[in-house]
């Protein structure tokens, strides 16, 4: 049985008022490599506050948090920048392209910010462009493409520097249900043994395409399996 | 977990430069501000470095070949006469003898209208003989110089310069003026040379007047021989002239350096180049605020990148450096921008004005340093706004 890549156990968030507001209360998941998590739930429940903590953008008020095992909640800032550098790749609904870079330069930014050599650099951007379809562009600007291609060169560049964690926020909210249908695909396929995929989503398409969803309601967290 | 490398500095450098360069009409924009304050800055200094350099051209040549003897004190005033000892020497040009009176204490005033009944205009009193004007370099614009005739029929007569000619309104030669009281006729109008302070705003008689100068008071002083020599020859000749002057005690004549009007004119030419450096840097001022501000903007428009950068993996000192470079690196750019323009205008400057262009090469570097120094100190806060970004709620908003 595979190992857990991400493990949380009774994680809370309380943002400090007035009013005081309890973003999450005592929720916990675990999630295996190979394994692709929906993560589910209204406005307001806590899904985004979940994904910050998780992605080490934010602390947990209290619980513990392991990655790849090692607990993960109390380190430093420099710390976890440096562990978010290492092991986890992020997807965001607004792509977040830097627009006056190219598709490689925008893939490489990971790389670049761990101080990868830079002979190595291009290759592994361009393997990446080539692992999401899109070898055929690798000098384009953003501007220059299709909302489903620009999420897709954010894929590349999310897993340019082979994470661990794949945490990915509405990463379909912007796109047709053609281009979904590809992303998705494209996500299952990166939820291999060594790598863990956590999806935050409204799309019943994407739920429906999980292992498994979990429901934020109310800061708590409730598993389910999908059909 | 092993610690990641961090960005290294060449990155943060690269990646600067992409967001300058990806962004050309922004960054040139910005850039332009700067360019305007060195440019400014180095285009003042450009062209007053050329401005004095054309000025000591001018007076180094005249003192090259200019000679002055004083005549000893306690010995009789020479005649006229005596100077054709000093023309005849080798490479003497032309002298003349030269008294000049106590400055300060001598007033003249016009009889036209609008002069007469108006307050004396203050003057420098000379007596000059007629060869004297070619040894000084003096020609008349209007009018004529006074000969020897005038001087031994005691003719009440004058040349004014044009400083002197205006402030007592003298338009045509032949008008009468009043010099202490007494009428005098003015029959030409010179314009005093660079560097000889002693015929600027001045009334010069004939020589006449200094030697038959009888008064128990005298109104000029000891005579002063003026020497113009061929170049090179001026020490020779002063050697030479003392003897030919006053053999029996050649060592009596003081020889005397030309009045240095530079000096006066280094003056103020620096509170005039004062006066522009501190606009230059104002300008400069307002191109440091206008990056500033720029690099501000582009921080708070570029918050999803900075958020990206840092969820991936970019330090705070990674996102502070790369705008800081930004920033200097559009300085930089406006500083070399500027001090080409400046350059330019120096040129352009020195060449309307037929002046040998002076440009210090400390100051082709110093533009674009001052640039790169101002654009990068104007970044400052920017660059510590960006590194305060939050990447979960940049990332977020957007």
């Amino acid at each position: 049985m595979a190992e857990p890549v991400l493990e949380a156990v009774g994680l809370s968030r309380v943002f400090a008022g007035p009013p005081e507001v309890h973003a999450l209360r005592d929720a916990s998941l675990s999630v295996k490599g190979g394994e692709m998590v929906a993560v589910v739930g209204a406005s307001g429940s806590g899904k985004s506050t979940l994904l910050n903590i998780l992605g080490l953008l934010d602390k947990p008020t209290s619980g513990v948090l392991r990655l790849g095992g090692r607990d993960v909640t109390t380190l430093t800032e420099r710390e976890r920048t440096r562990a978010r550098a290492r092991a986890i790749g992020f997807v965001f609904q607004a792509f977040h392209l830097v627009p006056h870079l190219d598709c490689v330069r925008n893939v490489m930014l990971p790389l670049v910010h761990q101080g990868v050599p830079r002979d190595v650099r291009g290759h592994r951007a361009e393997a990446a462009l080539g692992r999401v379809g899109l070898a055929h562009r690798l000098t384009a600007r953003p501007g220059t493409l299709s909302g489903g291609e620009q999420q897709r060169v954010a894929v590349a560049r999310a897993i340019v520097h082979d994470p661990t964690l794949l945490l990915c926020d509405e990463p379909t909210g912007n796109l047709d249900s053609e281009n979904t249908a590809t992303v998705l695909e494209l996500l299952r396929e990166l939820a291999t043994p060594g790598r863990a995929v956590v999806v935050i989503t409204h799309d019943q398409q994407v739920r429906d395409a999980a292992d498994r969803w979990v429901e934020v309601r109310d800061g708590r967290c409730g598993s389910h399996q999908s059909a | 977990m092993a610690a990641a490398a961090r960005t290294s500095p060449r990155d943060v450098f690269t990646q600067a430069w992409h967001a300058a360069v990806g962004r050309r009409g922004r960054s040139l924009l910005t850039a332009a501000g700067v360019g305007l304050g060195v440019a400014a800055t180095v285009a003042t200094l450009a062209v007053t470095a050329t401005a004095s350099g054309a000025i000591s051209d001018k007076f180094d040549a005249t003192r090259a070949t200019s000679l002055t003897l004083r005549w000893p004190e306690r010995v009789s005033r020479p005649e006229p006469g005596v100077i054709m000892n000093v023309t005849r020497l080798n490479g003497v040009e032309a002298a003349g003898l030269i008294c000049e009176a106590a400055r300060d204490e001598h007033r003249a005033t016009a009889v036209t209208p609008q002069h007469a009944t108006g307050v004396p205009t203050r003057i420098g009193l000379l007596a000059a003989q007629p060869s004297a004007f070619s040894a000084l370099r003096v020609a008349p614009v209007s009018g004529r110089f006074f000969d020897d005739g005038h001087g031994t029929r005691a003719e009440q007569v004058v040349v004014v310069d044009t400083v002197a000619a205006q402030a007592l309104g003298v338009s045509q030669p032949g008008q009468l003026i009043y010099v202490d009281g007494a009428p005098v006729s003015v029959i030409g109008v010179y314009e005093a040379p660079v560097g000889e302070a002693r015929m600027t705003a001045a009334v010069i008689m004939p020589y006449q007047r200094c030697l038959h100068d009888s008064r128990e008071q005298p109104l000029f002083g000891q005579p002063m021989v003026v020497v113009r020599t061929a170049l090179g020859a001026a020490d020779q000749v002063a050697g030479e002239a003392r003897l030919a002057l006053y053999p029996a005690d050649p060592g009596a004549l003081e020889a005397l350096v030309p009045p240095d009007l530079r000096t006066f004119r280094e003056g103020v030419e620096e509170d005039t180049r004062a006066l522009f450096l501190g606009l230059a840097l104002v300008s400069l001022i307002i191109g440091a605020l206008g990056v500033s501000n720029a690099t501000l903007v582009s921080v708070l428009e570029r918050r999803p990148e900075i958020g990206l950068r840092r969820a991936i993996g970019a330090s705070r000192a990674a996102v502070a450096g790369q705008f800081l470079v930004e920033s200097g690196l559009l300085g930089l750019a406006g500083g070399i921008l500027g001090t080409v323009v400046a350059v330019d205008a120096a040129v352009a400057v020195a060449l309307v004005k037929q002046w040998l262009v002076v440009l210090d090469p400390a100051l082709l570097g110093g533009g674009p340093l001052l640039g790169l120094l101002v654009g990068t100190a104007a970044g400052a806060y920017p660059a510590w706004k960006a590194s305060r970004v939050e990447p979960a709620a940049s990332l977020r908003a957007s």
